[in-house]
């Protein structure tokens, strides 16, 4: 499978988890220019898995998108408090459904696996995700980067 | 009067979003319950009456496979129908959880109808 089918696959993933958990609608984008991701500020995370294949998905956010997701999962107004203690949770657990979705769709319905828990990587810089050729997407006005990698066994 | 519901689940998101989605669905509830895990779930249902139990699969300290095999070998927790609520799409896993006496499976994130849909065919439609 060719890196173009798994980003296919990515694109396919996160289309059906922001549009179904939380109304977001994602749209394509390029690389950024070299300005914004030198400036870049976001959240970093990090889902690995195992079974049929062993790999991982990694999801950078820019700073804000965790609110509106939030709020939108919740169905919460402007200003509630639970939105801020939920952006965290709730950013994981999207990552965690992007994977599920992601294998479903790499790997078809036949393969097994076991996910892992999905985790915030402060120490992930986005330089370090993007070796990963992984896709670019606007969301609510919010870049995402996501990519997958297959891990050494 | 409604449904009395045990959510396992650990996300408090996904919890609270679950209960959103039983709001939307029109789906009366007479006493929603929460767990982080399976391991808190056998708590709860040790000391609560549920009619119905939705657990994910990918869960700490005990997993949603464990807790459907543990409630189906428990004599008092056996006859309480439990439904898997996850993101796993794999027609295996599914399988195996069928085979391990589950009622239902829905994939995350589900809507509205699906949800009531699969407490209808389960418990039936709420009078």
């Amino acid at each position: 499978m060719t890196k173009a089918n798994e980003n296919q696959a990515l694109r396919k993933a996160a289309e059906i988890v922001y549009e179904n958990s939380a109304f977001i609608f994602v749209e394509d984008i390029s690389l950024p220019e070299a300005s914004v991701l030198e400036s870049w500020e976001g959240t970093a995370l990090r889902i690995e898995y195992s079974g049929d294949a062993q790999g991982f998905l990694e999801l950078q956010v820019q700073n804000g998108f965790a609110h509106i997701l939030a709020q939108n999962m919740l169905g919460l107004e402007d200003g509630d408090e639970k939105i801020a203690s939920s952006a965290a949770d709730a950013l994981q657990e999207s990552l965690n459904m992007l994977c599920g979705y992601f294998l479903t769709e790499y790997y078809g319905e036949n393969a097994v696996f076991s996910i892992g828990m999905p985790k915030i990587c402060s120490e992930l810089s986005l330089e370090a995700s993007l070796k990963n050729a992984g896709i670019w997407l606007d969301a609510e006005g919010f870049m995402l980067y996501m990519c997958h990698g297959l891990s050494d066994v | 009067m409604g449904y009395s519901v045990l959510i396992v689940d650990d996300s408090a998101t996904v919890r609270s979003s679950m209960a959103r989605v039983f709001d939307m669905a029109n789906l009366p509830l007479a006493d929603l319950f929460e767990a982080e895990n399976g391991l808190e779930a056998l708590d709860v249902l040790q000391e609560n009456w549920v009619d119905i139990v939705l657990a994910d699969i990918n869960m700490p300290k005990m997993n949603g496979i464990e807790l459907v095999r543990s409630m189906k070998s428990n004599p008092e927790l056996r006859n309480i129908p439990i439904a898997i609520v996850s993101t796993e799409g794999s027609q295996g896993r599914i399988a195996e959880l069928r085979e391990a006496g589950i009622a239902g499976y829905l994939r995350k994130p589900c809507r509205p109808e699906e949800l009531k849909n699969l407490l209808v065919e389960v418990l039936g439609e709420w009078q």
